[in-house]
């Protein structure tokens, strides 16, 4: 019953302490983010911090992204005991969309096991385009058709146009709720032959911010 | 004509709604079969085996892609989402399979692409079963 009576603070105790990762000789706050992204944001920079309590020096070998859009930077390679650091992980979001999960593999001279420092995040759409893809099926006369725009985020869009080289398609762009909603009517020549193009739909914000997502037009050849 | 005892009105509470109940149930529509969604998960073997060739996406980084690829894969990645689906497009016809792929069965680019080409109304897509490596393990 003794042993009980010490066991049971023990078990208490113990999970307050995180662990050193097996093989590193580091311990890490976290290997794990969940960071949270706005809409028109860019990117997310997120540190993972850790300490060396071991006795020995521990040097970082090599950090490696699993994603060319996801930098890892490092001020000091060399951890000396009792000293603390931090690998700070950038992901740029380019023209990703939705939940996304990116890993950093590290690797040190403490043991042949790499820690993996997780970073997810869920990027919402800058504004909404639907549909997304306008098409003509095999043998359709392309008539006239349209896509709407549409935000609902704080900032109005204060102007919005269409960005594209295509000579065989006409577009006119109509306001249905001034700065929230919008009609892009696409108005096709008779083309010959299977045609995709990507037309660029630019949003200037209130606040001088652009965001350009793409239309995707698609007449499929006979 | 006296009052009707209270027990009576309860009975006429409790009986009054069988009716309503029973034409109720008679008009519900008949229940619908609920099925597990498609996982659209394939394996090297089994597209192999398709009737029609499907369209192979390479999800990996423009390097990863030129490096090596399956033969006739188109590249389509995030990074690159808007000037990249015009060529996914234009080789795709309705009924078509898509199958998408990335570097092993770690990655996650393939389940990201093949999310947004279901997104854009592109039907069936697939994400190979451990990508780019198991393609080339297989067909070796």
């Amino acid at each position: 019953m003794k042993h009980l009576l010490f066991a049971i603070p023990a078990i208490m105790i113990f999970p307050a302490f995180p662990a050193a990762l097996p093989g590193t000789g580091l311990e890490w706050a976290r290997t794990h983010a969940e960071v949270p992204a706005q809409p028109l944001q860019e990117s997310v920079k997120v540190a993972f911090p850790f300490e060396n309590k071991g006795n020995d020096t521990v040097e970082i070998l090599s950090i490696h992204t699993d994603c060319g859009c996801t930098g890892a930077e490092l001020k000091e390679r060399v951890i000396a005991p009792g000293e603390r650091g931090a690998i700070e992980v950038e992901f740029k979001f380019e023209e990703r969309t939705g939940h996304q999960r990116k890993v950093t593999t590290v690797t040190t001279d403490a043991g042949p096991e790499p820690v993996l420092l997780v970073l997810e995040t869920r990027i919402p759409e800058a504004f909404a385009v639907r549909p997304q893809l306008t098409q003509w099926q095999p043998g359709e006369i392309p008539d006239r058709r349209e896509i709407e725009v549409e935000w609902r985020h704080e900032l109005e869009i204060k102007h919005l146009k269409i960005k594209s080289r295509e000579t065989w398609l006409a577009t006119e762009v109509e306001t249905l709720e001034p700065g929230r909603r919008f009609r892009i009517s696409l108005i096709p020549e008779e083309i010959e032959g299977q045609t995709a193009v990507a037309l660029g739909v630019e949003a200037t914000f209130e606040d001088g911010r652009t965001a350009t997502l793409p239309a995707f037009i698609l007449v499929h050849g006979d | 004509m006296g009052k009707p005892p209270a027990w009576r009105i309860h009975v006429l509470i409790l009986v009054l709604p069988v009716p309503l109940a029973l034409l109720t149930a008679a008009l519900q529509p008949p229940p619908v079969e609920i099925r597990e969604p498609v996982d659209g998960v394939v394996g090297v073997s089994e597209a192999a085996t398709w009737e029609t060739e499907p369209l192979w996406i390479d999800a990996r980084s423009t390097s990863a892609y030129q490096a090596g690829h399956i033969p006739g894969a188109t590249l389509l990645n995030e990074s690159d989402w808007s000037a990249l689906v015009p060529g996914v497009l234009r080789h795709w016809r309705p009924g078509r399979p898509v199958v998408v792929y990335c570097g092993d069965a770690g990655c996650q680019a393939s389940e990201a692409v093949a999310r947004r080409l279901r997104e854009l109304g592109i039907e069936p897509v697939y994400v190979l079963e451990g990508g780019w490596d198991s393609w080339k393990r297989e067909r070796r």
